[in-house]
This record gives C-alpha cells, structure tokens and sequence, in this order.
C-alpha cells in the first residue's frame, strides 16, 4: 500500500498531473469558501460512512457557516489518504481564497465574510500542510506564498508558456492567466517590445498585467470586446461544441446582414438562446482572453481565466448592470424551465453555477429556488436592493437567510435590521405611521444579535445598535464615552472611532435628541474633527 | 481670399493649416498634389452658434475625404468635433491613443446617473464613431513604436513619437482602478476615484500623458505637431527614441515646424526637447504656432513666451485670446501683420506652407498673429546684454 505524498505546488492554471483527480477551483467571487466546501465535501465523503454524515452536514442549507467548517475539518482530517495511489484532489488558482482587504479602508461592514473567507483559507492551508493535495496557482501571490508551507513554495514549480526567450525575465513574476496575453502583443501584434514591457514591470507587476489585459482588449473589435464582456458570466472550463456554457455559437455573425445571417439570427431568437459568433470566440481565444484548459481525461476545455474574468466582468458590470443581470437570469431559467428534476440531476457543481446565475440575475425568486445548499449569496441580492433605496424588499432577503439558512449570519441579522429600520424612517418622513413597539422590538433584536454573532466587538454594530436605541429614546451616554475609551487602545482607533460615533450620533439626530448629540460631540470634538471616518460616513 | 489661393492645387507644396480660435485646436494637413488628399490632427470643438471650424474649413478646402485622422488624446478641446469629422469626411484610417473601450463603459455609467447630459453625450458619440471605425478595422491605438503611416504617391512619412507605454500604462491602470470601485462595497473610496467613478470629474486622469505627438517629413521638411504632451513625457520620450542607435531621435531634431504643446503651457516647455529642436538651425528658421486655449487661460504662459523668445524662433499665435498678443508683447515679441493677412470667416488659424525647393512660407488670418524678436545680439553687444 503506497503512503501519501506531500502536497506539490505548480504555478500554472492545469497540469497533466491534474487529469483524473477530483478538480476544485476557487473564482475569487464571494461563494468560494460555501460552494467549495459543499464540493470538497461531496467530492471526498463517499469513502466512509462517517464521512458521508460529516458531508451530509455541509450540504445542509440550514447548517450554520461554524458547523460547515467544523465538519469540512473533519472531511479533510479523516479522509483516507493511505489507500489513495494520488493526490486527495486539486485545488486551482488558490492565491484567489486569500482575503484581502480594499485598499486604503479598515472596513467592519464585510468584515465577517473576511472573517469566513479567512477561515476556509486556513483550513485548507492546514489540508495542504498535511499533504496530498495538488496546488495549483496561475496567479501567484506574495500573501499567499507566505502564508503556504515553505519547503513547497521553494519546491513549486514555474511554468512559462512564452516562446520569446528575451521576455522570459522581466515575465516571471506575470501569472500564468496573463502570459498568453503578453505573448499574442509581443510577437502576434509587436506593440509591446521587450524593454516596454522590462520598464513597466519595474513598476510592479499588477500595473503590467493591467496594461497587458487593457491593452489587448483595446486592439480587439468591439464586437469581439463585446463577445468577452459577455462570455465572462462563465466560471468555469466549457466545452465548446456548438455551445459554450449556455451560449449557443453561431457560425456567422447576426449583425453580418446577410441572408444567412438574418437566418441565424431569426433561428437564435426562436430558440430563445443567448447567442456568441464562433469568429468572436476565436478572436478571443487567438489573444489569450480564452485560453484551453484539460479539466478531465474526456477532453480539452475552454475558460476564461479568473484575471481575465475579472477584468472583463468589471468592465461589463459598469457598463450595463442590467445586461449583465439579464444575460445571467437568461442562463438560469434556460436551467430551470426544465424543470426540478433535471436542475436536481445536474452535477453538484453545475446546481451551484445556476444558483451563482440566479444570484448575479438580481431575481430573489430564482435565487431562492435554486439555494439548495447555502444561502449566503442571497447578502449580494439584497444589498444591491438596499443600495437602491428598496429597504423593505432587501429585509425580506436578509430574513429568508437568518430564518432559512444560516442563522448565524451576524451580516445578515445587522441588516436585517438596518433595513427595517431605513424602511420604517423612510414611511415616517413621508407622513406615515411612527414605528410601533413591535417593529421597534424586531429592529433591536436584530442588531442585538448581530452584535452577538459577530465574534469580536464591531464598532459599526455596537454603534447601530446604540444609536437605535437612542433614536427609542433611551439615555446612551454613559455607554457611549465607555466605548469611545474602549477604542483608545483599538489597532484601528480613528476608524472604530469614527464609524461608532458617526452611527450613534446618527441615532440622536433621527430621535431629534440633537441637543445630546452636540454635548457628546464637544466632549469628544478633539477624537472626532478631522476623523476622515466620522466626516465621511453617513449611516444612510 | 479664394479657395484656389487656399489650397493651391499643385504637387509643389504641402500646407498645414494651424486652427485655434478658443474652441480647441486642430492642425489640417493639406499633402502634395492636386486630389486635395489630407490630414487632420484634432478637431477643435463646437464654438457657440454649434460650428465646428476644422469641418469648415475643409468644405472651403473643398476636401471630401480624410486620409488619416489623429485624435492626439481624449480631453474635449482636442476631440469634440471628432463626430461630425467622422461623419462627414469618413476618414480611411483614425490613430488614438485612449482606452475608448474602456471610458466606454464609464461613459455609460455617468449617462445613467445624468441622462441628458451634454459634455457626456458627446463623449458617447465620439465614442460611437470610434467604435464604428474599429469594427471595420479603421483605427488604430497609437504609441511611440506605431508603424508609420505613409501617403502615396507624396511620400509623405507620418510618424508618433508619443506616448510612450509606460505612461499609457500609468493611465490604464488608474482607469482599471476606477472601473474597480464599481463593485466595491466601500463606503470610503479615494475622492478623485469616487469623483471619477461618479462623473463630475473631467474623465479619466490627466490625459494629456495619454497625448501623441507627430512627425511629419516630406522631403527635407521636418514638422513636429506636439498635442498636448507634457515635460514627464518628453523625457520619457527622448530616452526611448535613444534606444538602439538612437537614429529615431532626429524626428525631434532640425524641425521646420513645432506646433508647440498644450498650448504654450509652461508644464509642456521642456528644455531637452528645445535643444534638439533647434540643432543646427538658423536664427528665425523655426515657425512655432501656438494655439492659446481661451479667454481665462493665460495661455501661452509667459515663461514659455519668454522661453521662445530666448531660442529665436518665429512665433505664431492663432487667436488673441486671454491677452496672448499683449503678453507676448511684454515679452518683447514684435507683432508684425503679414503682409497678406487671410480672410476667412470666422477662422483663427496659421497657415504654414513648405515647398519643394525647401523654402517655407507663412500667413496669418486677421484674427491671428505673426511676431518676430529682437534679434540675436552680437558676441560684442552680448557683453553688454541685458542693459
């Protein structure tokens, strides 16, 4: 019986080693660490029975984020390694799990998804530290090789796929993801020269592969940029034959304006499918924007990098959000109007595909419907309809998640009734009734427990909860100068500061208390002038 | 003036036509050869009665068509009349240097917070034309390196010297940041960005280090139509054309002509670039048209007036605006009419003409100015200069 090996590091997006052993990649997007931990568990457990209830556990809608992983701990602890000839599975582009936080803010708002994020990321650090895990990094990080085993990273493997050998220096830092890139303007197109991209790389290597990506975009057809901005709905490898995804490719381009294309084009409208012209696809493959990949024994694959996806996800989001959310609602139903038994028979991986459409759809029916497994994506839904002002639909979202999937969610619970409180002020300015006993007692234990489920102080919770309370009516000064204290000693005392006192203070104003407000404000006046946090933030 | 007289039609001559009446600027250049086949370099903007004085003059020119069209970067006095160029004079080839694919998108935001406004809805059409020429392979993103552009049968050699990638870089990468706080649940984003992202700031950051500048050569004319580029990017660019035997920086040296950039800002004057300029050349040899920008802007600023005057070339301001003439004259510029001043309705602009023979002409709209400096003192008198 052969023993397991160690885990081994490759820096590429696929390895031959990979064929065969189960694949999991990580996007970068918010569902990594649930969808993952539901595949991971799906994909290990079937070896014992005790492991098959550990998974079970994972699968569960209803089981808190705490338990999955507990259970995921367990999976990945107990599985066994010994009768396994390879690796336990592979984990793809694993510098896209590590958190990071946005530039320039100490943000409490997401920080408990951080906090999950973090902790899915250590626990599969910890798989890795154990062995038997292939680890495969087209875009490495210098967080995350700091943070992997040591012996692996200094034994981790490169490999450049760039046939000019003078490019080969100034690109060893440039992911894999991008290379391709590089490679089409360098040779394919010459607008870059070898010096160019020597110079700009001396400026860091996040500014070169930016100016790589966008560059090469802007030399493509806006017909083919637009085939990209909307192909990068797709997560992971497709297939192409005939479609790619849930795009049907068409051999000649609708807008061509001939008979034949007018014919397609009439064809693709009957079937009600969303359509992508083949020449458009080859543009795209020719530059590095999609690039094959061996994701199975059964064939070669296709995908858009994550670099890649990323950058043109953003740029099709800014352009038009409704296209966007239309495209991926199209993808879903496509699914779903086959009804429950064929969604329910689709591969795990390819159920959480459609639940990531539905998400990205903004349809909360959909993305319900197809929330078999977690709910957490639903937080995306509902804060894009709380940021547009629909406070009472974005409640009714954070409360299917609290009472039907996680209720530990402290996210969820702080705008569950953030909302219903924004809701209520909106009906009060507009000449409606006050809030009732009830509705205040929901709001309050609301953030009561989110401030509970959140594992570390908050400052913006604790500040909501406060300065809630205080619009009720109730005295807060006493707590609030033992908080403001509290945060002296805080690594980030201006931000909790700032954050605390903004929603407290907010509290006042909305009770009409603005009397107590401006004497807590001349007490604290030297913490808080200046305080970028404070000035900034409106708890709107 | 009659048309004949404006675009003599003969193979002997090439013409450029320096257009800057307040409304942005636009160089037309006008090649060898009587099919009146041409150049256009920026598009001036809309004056306020909604004319485009770039388009005006080429129906006066009598041109139907644009060879190449060079939008030298996206700020709105260089690119606003680009639509109606684009619409009406279907140019064969458009050289750009911005990321129009990508200001796309934000345009488009922008338009869904303010729908009907106008200063984004130009930029949308501009966009739209540019678009519509690159799906039919009709443009070009232009840097240092570009391949020239050649016009047959003149032999005209049209050739960028700027921008340099690594400030083209600079530029996407603060655009990609931009296009990132879209999906950034932040509160607190940087104020430029958000201001950016939002859309009251002007778009994009500082495209001037975006701007291209060209080289002409017909013969043995030299022309130098500088954009807007900046001193941070003149350096860049001379150590670049450096590179290899560095033979590509005599497109910056022995210039007949140097459309001087950003307006005769002071931020554009830069030394090195002057003193490759002016190798070898005479006294008066080199004709400098300026564009001032408009009656705010003290533009050209009076340290570059005095900069020219210092290197004896001949100054040449389209338009009287923001007190261009008197500055200059406190500058000890001498204006002097020219001896035919032109008249074409409403045009600000200097008219350049280069012959085969290597002799050179120029002639000034009533609007514009011709000025000569002091002459050179003499090594003796120099001992004595500046009392």
């Amino acid at each position: 019986m052969s023993t397991m090996s160690s885990s081994r590091i490759v820096n590429a997006g696929w390895v031959p080693d990979a064929v065969g052993i189960p694949i999991f990649r990580a996007f970068g997007d918010m569902d990594d660490p649930l969808r993952l931990t539901v595949l991971i568990a799906d994909c290990l457990a079937h070896e014992s029975r005790q492991l098959r209830e550990d998974a079970e556990a994972c699968k569960q809608p209803g089981t808190t984020w705490a338990e999955r992983l507990y259970h995921l701990k367990r999976i990945l602890q107990r599985v066994p390694r010994a009768s396994m000839r390879r690796y336990v599975g592979a984990i793809v582009d694993f510098d896209a799990l590590h958190t990071r936080r946005p530039k320039g803010a100490k943000l409490w708002r997401d920080r408990d998804l951080r906090r999950q994020r973090r902790e899915f990321f250590d626990c599969l650090c910890n798989a890795i530290d154990a062995g038997g895990w292939l680890v495969l990094r087209p875009n490495v990080t210098d967080e995350v090789s700091a943070e992997l085993p040591d012996g692996l990273v200094r034994a981790s493997v490169n490999i450049a796929p760039i046939a000019k050998k003078g490019i080969d220096c100034s690109i060893r830092k440039i992911s894999s993801d991008v290379r391709p890139v590089l490679s089409w303007l360098v040779e394919e197109r010459k607008v870059l020269d070898v010096e160019d991209v020597e110079e700009i790389s001396r400026e860091g290597t996040a500014k070169l592969e930016t100016y790589i990506l966008m560059l090469a975009y802007e030399l493509l057809k806006p017909s083919v940029r637009a085939a990209g901005r909307r192909l990068s709905v797709l997560r992971g490898p497709q297939e192409r034959n005939g479609s790619m995804g849930g795009f049907v490719v068409l051999p000649v381009d609708p807008a061509a304006n001939t008979d034949e294309s007018w014919q397609m084009a009439d064809a693709a409208d009957r079937l009600g499918a969303l359509g992508v012209v083949s020449s458009a696809i080859d543009t795209l493959q020719a530059c590095g924007f999609i690039q094959h990949v061996q994701s199975s024994e059964d064939g070669a694959f296709i995908h858009i990098p994550r670099r890649i996806r990323t950058f043109l996800r953003r740029l099709a989001r800014i352009e038009s959000p409704t296209a966007w959310s239309s495209d991926n609602g199209r993808l879903a139903r496509d699914v779903l109007e086959q009804g429950e038994p064929y969604f329910q028979k689709l591969p795990l991986a390819a159920q959480l595909e459609v639940h990531q459409y539905a998400i990205q759809s903004d349809d909360v029916e959909m993305a319900k419907r197809t929330a078999k497994y977690y709910g957490t994506d639903l937080r995306e839904i509902a804060y894009r309809l709380s940021r547009e002002g629909r406070f009472a639909d974005a409640a009714n979202v954070y409360r299917a998640i609290v009472e039907q999937f996680d209720a530990s969610d402290a996210y969820a619970w702080e705008y569950f009734g953030f909302n219903l409180a924004r809701e209520a002020d909106r009906r009060s300015s507009q000449g409606g009734t006050e809030l009732t006993d009830d509705q205040r007692q929901q709001i309050r234990e609301a953030y009561c427990r989110a401030v509970a489920e959140e594992k570390t102080d908050n400052p913006l919770y604790s500040g909501r909860l406060l300065g809630f309370r205080a619009q009720c009516g109730e005295y807060v000064n006493v707590e609030f100068d033992e908080r403001m204290f509290s945060y002296q000693n805080s690594r980030w005392k201006d931000t909790a500061r700032g954050y605390f006192a903004r929603t407290v203070f907010d509290g006042l104003i909305r009770g009409g208390r603005h009397g107590e407000r401006d004497e807590l404000f001349n007490l604290w006046r030297r913490e808080l002038q200046g305080n970028r946090f404070f000035e900034a933030v409106h708890d709107e | 003036m009659t048309n004949e007289q404006l675009a003599p039609p003969d193979g002997d001559r090439l013409i450029i036509y320096v257009l800057g009446s307040g409304y942005g600027e636009s160089q037309v250049v006008l090649f060898p050869g009587p099919e009146r086949r041409c150049m256009v370099v920026d598009s001036c903007r809309k004056t306020r009665r909604g004319k485009n004085l770039t388009a005006s003059l080429l129906r006066k020119l009598e041109v139907k068509k644009i060879d190449l069209l060079v939008l030298t970067h996206s700020d709105e006095d260089h690119i606003g009349g680009a639509p109606e160029l684009i619409d009406d004079f279907n140019p064969d080839l458009l050289w750009h240097s911005d990321f129009v694919g990508t200001m796309r998108g934000l345009v488009a935001k922008w338009l869904r917070a303010k729908p009907g406004n106008k200063r984004y809805l130009e930029l949308q059409s501009t966009i739209e034309r540019i678009e519509w020429l690159a799906e039919r392979d009709r443009t070009d993103l232009v840097h240092w390196n570009t391949r020239p552009w050649e016009h047959q049968p003149s032999g005209c050699i049209v050739q960028a010297v700027a921008p340099p990638h690594s400030l083209s870089a600079t530029r996407a990468f603060g655009l990609d940041n931009i296009v990132r706080l879209n999906e950034t649940k932040n509160w607190i984003i940087p104020d430029e960005g958000q201001r950016t992202l939002n859309g009251p700031q002007s778009p994009g950051d500082h495209p001037n280090s975006l701007s291209i500048a060209l080289s002409i050569q017909w013969l043995s004319h030299r022309i130098l139509l500088c954009g807007d580029v900046e001193t941070p990017q003149w350096k860049s660019v001379i150590t670049k054309l450096r590179r290899g035997d560095g033979h590509r920086l005599d497109l910056l040296r022995e210039l007949d002509v140097v459309k001087i950039a950003h307006h005769g800002s002071n931020d554009a004057f830069c030394d090195e670039a002057w003193r490759l300029h002016l190798e070898n050349k005479q006294d008066g040899e080199v004709i400098v048209p300026v564009t001032p920008f408009n009656q705010k802007a003290k533009l050209p600023d009076d340290v570059t007036l005095e900069n020219l005057r210092e290197r004896y070339v001949r100054l040449a301001i389209t338009t009287d605006v923001g007190g261009a003439f008197d500055r200059a004259k406190s500058s000890q510029w001498e204006l002097i009419t020219a001896s035919a001043p032109m008249c074409i309705d409403g045009q600000c602009m200097v008219v350049v003409t280069l012959h085969r023979d290597g002799s050179r002409s120029i002639q000034a709209t009533r609007d514009a100015g011709l000025f000569s400096c002091p002459p050179r003192p003499s090594p003796v008198e120099y001992l004595f200069w500046p009392n």
